[in-house]
């Protein structure tokens, strides 16, 4: 969906197939394969959702050019997310549709959105038909912790994650009677052992396992990826880190917390960038308390040594990045300035 | 109450025989006021039952052993006081045991001074380096100075949590090096509650320590509440008692000035503040609370501003309160323990 790499890059768009406004109107293979986001449409029997997202220049009738498109074609909006930053003439617009394939197929929607996109010379401009879109094709890179990975492909598998998992990869060997390795054989996931030297992260191959995918994800896998690989992969990376960014950057954050006395752990899912846990931000969790209420963390917190820290810690990165690729999947994050994301 | 301070100093296990451990070793037993003080303790039992039973509150601290906690309740139990709450802590890894214990009684039963030699004899026993009691109701209010700079929101919630008894504290006296003119609500706040306010301008190479630490003598510990000046190494060796800041950010992250422009160019998802005793390192002493909030892009910079001083304000009462019912207890260098 390349959301980051392309704002930093601003080059030409190509976007990946699953989904996109196309440069040129193709004829998309209606997939009705369900995904974990169909909403229920009231009133409309074979309504599909659709989502759309959009940021340009700030203007007067966007809002009112986008909600005519989708009326004008028998569309119901089902939810708006607007958003302008006080400082900026930006506009973010999110929003999610239901409609009926007949009466729009796929491909003129591209062409309406198209149009809208041009003329407010938007820089982004998305439209994705869960229920009809080839899933996100993602690769997952994981070391010898597994606690991400697992609840990756179980939320895969109970269908909470959109995905396709085209492949694991590690740089950790892990012999075929694992819980993981069955997993995978079972489900028909190719898992692909690249073990790692300080003189050799593999990255020529790790990029040939991984043309395919949409995007990457990083499940407390321990290399880091080099500005190269970077440039040379295009896409996006979510990483998960088991600290609240930007304190403890780099390896332990769970032992440089527990050494620090802080009162509150926590965890952030971010855009891998160059700079080591550096890129923007798209989640961000706490030890024990709901996200969403005011956190306090002073009495009691002693009573935590370093495995309950990091049993917390693990918890918490956990849902942190399900969270995070769940937002990514569903269109909800777009950047914002350099180092920051809007997540409607 | 030099909680802090004594655990950094590591001086010999010499303790005062004052009943608790406010004063630097050498002080002799502090004459107890005749009226006890007029608000009553808002610690968590507050109820203390029938008429003339007043609430104590004891906490230990000392090398693990077996029967610590029997001893002291025994204690306790043999002079008729009644425990509410104990909390007891022996980390997992380290041989230490904590204790704090509320308990009740009556002091007609229990003198004040027999209650200071009883637990005296008790840090004896156990080669205890803390070991304080104290009754809210009998005992003199800690004596704070506050320290404030330009932005006062947080010395202003203070100085109304003191004036509403949430804060059991006495003020001696609020220094900025901001000058704030007579009419404002601050001064004419502390005018009527006759608290002297000192307006100490700093300069790079002044930063007027020296007049600081007259005016604070006599204090059991400062607030820096938003006081934008480093206190010097010197200044906290020469004033030798704990020192409670507040930062509007969550530490380790955003450190020094601004964190709340740091946070929100760093566009992190949550913000915080931290209330931590000062050590030389800026912004690097044991933690004793944090706070914490969510924010979106839908935030901007003026949100992050009002967020975070709404969660100072919390967070440096909460730590405050906290101290002065002894929940806060030193835990190696870098820690603290809060029950």
């Amino acid at each position: 969906m390349l959301f980051l790499r392309r704002a930093i890059s601003s080059s030409n768009y190509s976007y990946s197939a699953s989904c996109a406004v196309r440069a040129s109107p193709v004829v998309v293979p209606s997939r009705c394969s369900s995904s974990g986001l169909s909403s229920s449409s009231p009133g409309v029997v074979d309504g599909k959702l659709g989502i759309h997202v959009f940021r340009c220049p700030d203007a007067v009738g966007i809002v009112a050019k986008i909600t005519e498109c989708i009326a004008s074609r028998g569309g119901n909006l089902h939810g708006v997310d607007v958003f302008v930053p006080e400082d900026k003439p930006i506009f973010y617009a999110r929003s999610e549709f239901v409609f009926d394939p007949a009466s729009w197929p796929r491909e003129v929607m591209d062409i309406d959105f198209l149009h809208i996109k041009k003329l407010f010379n938007a820089d982004q401009s998305l439209v994705r038909v869960p229920g009809m879109d080839p899933k996100f094709k993602i690769a997952i890179l994981a070391s010898k912790q597994d606690h991400c990975l697992i609840d990756v492909l179980h939320g895969w598998q109970d269908g909470r994650l959109p995905v396709q998992i085209n492949c694991v990869i590690s740089n950790h060997k892990r012999a075929p009677n694992t819980h993981v390795i069955r997993f995978l054989e079972r489900n028909g996931v190719p898992y692909h052992y690249l073990p790692t030297t300080p003189g050799n992260k593999r990255e020529d191959e790790i990029l040939d396992l991984i043309g395919d995918s949409d995007f990457l994800v990083l499940a407390r896998y321990m290399q880091i990826l080099s500005g190269r690989f970077l440039r040379c992969y295009g896409k996006d990376i979510i990483n998960i880190h088991h600290g609240l960014l930007p304190s403890f950057k780099g390896g332990n954050p769970s032992r440089q917390a527990y050494d620090a006395g802080v009162k509150l752990i926590g965890a952030t899912s971010h855009f891998v960038t160059e700079e080591l846990d550096e890129g923007p931000i798209i989640e961000q969790m706490m030890s024990d308390t709901d996200f969403g209420l005011s956190g306090t963390g002073g009495a009691g917190f002693h009573r935590d040594n370093l495995r309950s820290f990091v049993q917390k810690s693990e918890n918490l990165e956990k849902q942190c990045l399900a969270k995070a690729i769940r937002s990514y999947c569903e269109l909800r994050v777009l950047p914002y300035e350099v180092k920051k994301t809007v997540v409607f | 109450m030099l909680l802090f301070r004594r655990a950094l100093s590591s001086s010999s296990s010499k303790l005062p025989s004052a009943s608790c451990l406010l004063r630097v070793p050498g002080d002799v037993v502090r004459p107890r006021p005749s009226n006890s003080c007029g608000v009553t303790s808002t610690s968590s039992s507050s109820n203390a039952g029938g008429s003339g039973r007043k609430l104590g509150i004891h906490v230990l601290r000392c090398p693990d052993a077996v029967g610590i906690v029997a001893k002291i309740s025994e204690c306790i139990a043999s002079h008729g006081g009644n425990i509410h709450d104990v909390d007891v802590f022996v980390p997992e890894d380290k041989r230490i045991f904590y204790s704090r214990s509320e308990f009740v009684f009556d002091p007609a039963n229990w003198a004040r001074e027999t209650m200071d030699t009883d637990f005296f004899n008790i840090s004896k026993l156990f080669n205890a380096d803390v070991s304080i009691v104290r009754v809210p109701d009998v005992d003199p209010k800690f004596k704070i100075a506050v320290l404030a700079s330009k932005q006062d929101h947080c010395l202003v919630d203070i100085l109304h949590g003191w004036h509403d008894g949430r804060l059991p504290v006495q003020i001696k006296c609020v220094i900025s090096n901001h000058e704030r003119a007579p009419k404002t609500h601050l001064v004419n706040f502390l005018e009527r509650d006759g608290i002297p306010y000192h307006c100490l301008k700093t300069t790079s190479e002044n930063k007027r320590e020296e007049e600081i630490l007259s005016l604070v003598e006599g204090t059991d510990f400062l607030v820096l509440a938003r006081y934008m000046q480093v206190l010097s190494a010197r200044f906290l060796k020469r004033y030798g008692k704990d020192v409670i800041n507040i930062h509007h950010g969550l530490l380790p992250s955003f450190k020094g000035i601004n964190p709340s422009r740091q946070a929100y160019n760093a566009g992190v998802k949550l913000i915080g503040a931290t209330s931590h005793f000062v050590t030389e390192p800026l912004d690097e002493g044991p933690i004793i609370e944090q706070m914490v909030e969510r924010v979106s892009h839908r935030d901007s910079l003026r949100s992050f501003v009002q967020k975070s001083e709404e969660l100072e304000k919390q967070c440096l009462v909460k730590a405050i309160k906290s101290y002065c019912e002894l929940r806060v207890l030193p835990d190696e260098l870098k820690k603290t323990v809060v029950f």
